[in-house]
């Protein structure tokens, strides 16, 4: 038990410190085009919750496949919905006077 | 000749980690169509900021950040208190598992109380995306497609929310009535994993709310 409490201490005051490193990170200017790169801290904050909090680990083998699987899909969406505004041509509009 | 099962272990499973890791798997499938339901959420704010960056994004400078900043802190110190209560659950106190689960429950409210807060904020300043706007010119078709992301979202977090600290409720009041013992506490793990998956939720969202609108 006394192992279990100090891994999930450790956890907390890792997770605080990302938290706090993404915070500052965020302070600097940075191009619009690169900031949602700041959401990157948060999904490894994602997978140590996933890992420590949740023990994904040590859940059954199905558990864990129905974790991927849900990881798997949400990467297919994400994907699938970024395709168009990502590789769509914008052509300007030339407005034809008297046609 | 009746097999001798235990108390909580019901007909159609071989022994009782059978049920448990049945739960367990049931609430990962569970989860793992909650992550399609919010990666929805998640395509509508990549889809919306990238035709729409500069509106989007002073949309969110709008966000009271130490509201959200705080936030965060609480739901990630909440996952740790409640996981500290399943493990002191497996050594079998009860006691501590209950003040684990209030303290849970005290930071859920919290956090609901903050953001209730902050909603009253956001509506005062004429946030709401119909009606009058705070933020004109170029940028507020953008802005408004952020607000609206932004209410749909915390919204449905906060609804989240409000079930888990239900839960989280259920699981002490059962836990002082006696329901589990260090040989059966399924529902603990099964909540715990709800409450920290409700937390990963807000993990995501803090940056893509606060964040990625300023600098």
């Amino acid at each position: 038990m006394r192992k279990r409490h100090r891994l999930n201490l450790l956890l907390l005051l890792v997770l605080f410190c990302i938290a706090a490193l993404e915070f500052g990170v965020s302070l600097p200017p940075v191009p619009a085009a690169t900031r949602p790169i700041l959401a990157l801290p948060a999904a490894i904050m994602a997978v140590l919750v996933a890992l420590g909090y949740m023990r994904l680990l040590d859940a059954p083998a199905i558990a864990r496949g129905f974790a991927m699987a849900g990881i798997f899909w949400l990467a297919i969406l994400l994907g699938l919905a970024m395709t168009d505004p990502l590789t769509r041509t914008i052509y300007a509009v030339t407005r034809q006077i008297g046609s | 000749m009746s097999e001798e099962v235990a108390p909580h272990t019901h007909f159609q499973y071989a022994d009782a980690t059978h049920q448990s890791d049945t739960a367990v798997a049931g609430m990962w499938l569970f989860l793992a169509s909650e992550v399609l339901f919010f990666g929805g959420l998640i395509i509508a704010w990549m889809f919306c900021r990238h035709w729409q960056p500069a509106g989007f994004d002073a949309g969110g400078r709008e966000t009271v950040l130490w509201i959200g900043t705080l936030n965060l802190f609480l739901l990630i110190t909440s996952s740790f208190v409640y996981s500290s209560g399943l493990a002191f659950m497996e050594a079998g106190n009860i006691r501590r598992l209950v003040q684990c689960c209030v303290v849970t429950m005290a930071i859920g409210t919290l956090f609901l109380l903050l953001k209730f807060y902050e909603w009253h904020i956001d509506l005062s300043e004429n946030l709401f995306p119909a009606g009058p706007f705070k933020i004109t010119g170029t940028d507020a078709g953008g802005a408004r497609m952020f607000w609206s992301f932004y209410f749909v979202a915390t919204v449905l977090h906060a609804l989240h929310m409000i079930i888990g600290v239900g839960l989280v409720g259920w699981v002490a009041v059962q836990a002082r009535r006696g329901a589990f013992d260090d040989g059966w506490y399924t529902p603990v793990e099964v909540v715990g994993l709800y409450w920290s998956f409700v937390d990963i939720v807000w993990i995501v969202l803090y940056p893509v709310i606060y964040l990625v609108g300023r600098g």
